[in-house]
């Protein structure tokens, strides 16, 4: 069974290394995508943003805003803040020379400390919507953190019957601005790192394009059975399991390969770093080994090999879409999130993403190397069993 | 060298659902013989080959090859036995030396042994000048060719062939049916599978008649010929009496007719071809002139024709 394997395993690499589409789509499509999405993206997720600040109150509530909440330190490296009037503020956002702008009125900390309503407006340029929506959450968080600390006070001054005092309405300010913001921006992602384009979208490129590299292997076995080489591999002794293992170990060559070479050429021309080489390798292999059974399901299902393209496709492009290949997935809705870990590419991405992020070795991608080679197995003993009665028949 | 047959197989049987495709079909190949199913489409060759192949699990019967049981050593079965299918089975994309080396690997054969093997077949079937070339290149009788070589590239003690002229011209058909015969000479024992009665005349040593899944009938041609009764029709073309030509003739033992058909005379007989130096002398006291002779005798298309009732080609 070995030497059959080995001998149609050499035999389709050999095959593959001929088509020229096979070796486009295994070593050059992933990069070059990878490089159009990663310059897309403007090299790297960090976020960043320029906000203008209209601060005609100057007093101690929105002072905890401007000097609080946009100079904390989650924030700091990452915004750029221009004090500014009203006016320039406006002016700014309308050039975009500013991602948004937050206007705090005269008077915003006497009406807060009288425990009245108070308004942050928000200005955002549309050039940045993502810089808008935070904006946005913050200036959102900031109040709802300033009507929280506002009942606690009231509470504590309604039992002292006094009216609050300037340094009283200034920890009022401090604590609101102390308060835990919702939005996290990506440091909930990566471990407070932030993620370079080329150690994105170089794995999750790889990842998409190894389903389509090694879907050849297991659409090859009704190649062969198409052009009878399939009966006159049976005749000549060797065993359907001998046939299929030499079919999944070109693909597991090729695949490997593949991601292998990925992540050679990203490191070389754009520098990126995919975390500790044994933990990558771990991956690759899960992730290999996920979409080698994966795709030799999909194919057993189908009675030809158009249908099995067609249902390869329709499938690679579903888990690719859902687990997030084409997009960031921190950029994401959490439940999309969610949703991309019901696929083995989410797996995978999370994987290479934490090993970037938190700099780990195996331990850190212990799940999804487990989960995906969870899938592999299960997928692939499926699909064995349908096509050794395939091959057989 | 025993003399012990190559194929042995007996009551082979095989059903799809409803239909009896082989039913209790038999026979042995020699070392060194021919032998030929005959058969329409559809008759149950195929089927047959593919049980002796062990590609086809059989309802019932048994196979030998080489002396190995296929029940109880299917490898060793399989690795006596050179398979060429209907169809060409290569792989387009390779050269024909690479397909040949593919083959000649999955049957055991490695290094230089497998290199002079390549190298002699490859001459042998006339495809050395295009060796290197992919085989999506090469015109429908060199596929054939190869694929005919990648069948007897390890030397099998049992070629078995199923219908490999199907869809050839007839260049090609003569190239490949002139590899076939050269087997013979080598003690190669071949099966071959054909709905061609002159691939079958020329080729083979004996011949099986497979029907509706049954063998109705085996033997040489002669045999078959003899066997369903079946005679020869001599066409005398004659001046002068044809009718004392005709009566002369008919007292030729072995003659069982003789009438006067236009300008010549026809005669019905048994073995014709051994009668004819005794018509000619009795034609030269019957006051008529022979000017030609034809022997027409009977073929394998009408014994099939005889047999089941209806043409090869049905």
């Amino acid at each position: 069974m070995l030497r059959t394997a080995l001998l149609v395993a050499g035999k389709d690499l050999r095959q593959r290394l001929r088509d020229r589409s096979a070796l486009v789509i295994a070593f050059v499509a992933p990069f070059v995508l990878a490089s159009i999405i990663g310059l897309a993206f403007g090299g790297d997720f960090a976020f960043k943003a320029t906000y203008a600040v209209a601060d005609a109150d100057r007093e101690p509530v929105a002072a905890g805003f401007t000097d609080g909440v946009l100079a904390s330190p989650g924030l700091r490296d990452l915004v750029t803040v221009r004090q500014v009037d009203a006016a320039e503020a406006r002016a700014l956002v309308d050039r975009g020379d500013a991602d948004a702008a937050f206007l705090l009125p005269a008077g915003f900390s006497a009406s807060v400390q009288r425990g009245g309503a108070a308004t942050i407006t928000v200005l955002e340029s549309g050039e940045n919507p993502i810089a808008g929506q935070v904006a946005r959450s913050l200036a959102e968080a900031y109040a709802a953190e300033l009507a929280a600390t506002q009942l606690a006070v009231r509470t504590a001054l309604a039992q002292r019957g006094q009216p609050a005092t300037a340094a009283e309405a200034r920890e009022l300010g401090e604590r609101a601005a102390a308060g835990r913001l919702p939005v996290q921006l990506t440091e909930g992602q990566v471990g407070g790192r932030t993620i370079e384009a080329a150690n994105y979208f170089g794995p999750s490129m790889a990842i998409f394009f190894l389903f389509f590299t090694v879907s050849f292997g297991a659409r090859s076995v009704l190649a062969e059975r198409r052009q009878g080489t399939m009966r006159r591999l049976l005749a000549s002794a060797a065993s359907p399991s001998g046939v299929l293992a030499g079919k999944a170990l070109a693909a597991f060559v090729l695949g490997t390969s593949s991601v292998l070479v990925m992540w050679l050429a990203t490191t070389l021309v754009f520098g990126a770093d995919w975390g500790d080489p044994v933990a990558v390798v771990a991956l690759t292999i899960s992730s290999v080994l996920s979409a080698i059974g994966i795709t030799a399901l999909v194919v057993t299902l189908a009675r030809s090999e158009e249908q099995a393209e067609g249902f390869s496709s329709l499938v690679v492009f579903t888990l690719a879409l859902l687990g997030g290949n084409f997009v960031y997935l921190a950029q994401l809705p959490e439940t999309l999130q969610r949703v991309s870990l019901l696929t083995p590419n989410g797996w995978a991405l999370r994987g290479f993403v934490d090993l970037v992020a938190d700099g780990g070795g195996l331990a850190t991608v212990a799940v999804p190397v487990a989960v995906t080679l969870a899938v592999g197995l299960a997928t692939g003993g499926l699909a064995l069993y349908r096509a050794r009665r395939m091959v057989a028949a | 060298m025993d003399n012990d047959p190559v194929l042995w197989c007996k009551d082979l049987r095989k059903r799809f659902k409803e239909r009896l495709a082989v039913d209790g079909v038999g026979f042995e190949v020699a070392p060194g013989e021919t032998y030929g199913l005959l058969g329409p489409n559809g008759a149950g060759k195929t089927t047959t080959i593919s049980m002796i192949c062990g590609l086809l699990r059989r309802d019932g019967g048994e196979v030998t090859v080489a002396g190995a049981s296929l029940d109880r050593d299917p490898g060793q079965v399989k690795a006596a036995i050179g398979y060429v299918p209907q169809d060409v089975a290569l792989y387009p994309d390779l050269s024909g030396l690479e397909n040949l080396r593919f083959w000649g690997r999955m049957y055991g054969l490695a290094g230089r042994d497998l290199a002079e093997r390549v190298e002699a077949t490859l001459e042998v079937v006339g495809l050395t000048e295009r060796a290197g070339d992919r085989v999506a290149d090469y015109s429908g009788g060199m596929q054939r060719r190869l694929n005919i070589a990648a069948g007897m590239l390890h030397r099998p003690r049992l070629l078995v062939l199923d219908e490999p002229t199907a869809g050839v011209d007839p260049q090609s058909r003569n190239a490949i049916l002139a590899n076939v015969e050269a087997l013979g000479g080598e003690g190669i024992a071949v099966l071959y599978t054909t709905h061609y009665m002159e691939e079958a005349e020329r080729l083979c040593d004996r011949v099986g008649i497979i029907d509706q899944g049954r063998l109705v009938a085996e033997g040489t041609r002669r045999e078959l010929v003899a066997r369903v009764g079946e005679r020869d029709r001599i066409e005398l073309a004659a001046t002068g009496d044809l009718a004392g030509l005709a009566a002369v003739a008919a007292r030729v033992d072995g003659v069982d007719e003789a009438s006067v058909v236009g300008g010549g005379v026809h005669l019905v007989a048994r073995d014709g071809r051994r009668l004819l130096p005794r018509l000619l002398e009795a034609a030269e006291h019957s006051g008529a002139e022979v000017t030609s002779v034809e022997l027409v005798e009977p073929d394998l298309e009408a014994v099939f024709l005889h047999l089941t009732g209806k043409a090869l080609r049905d």
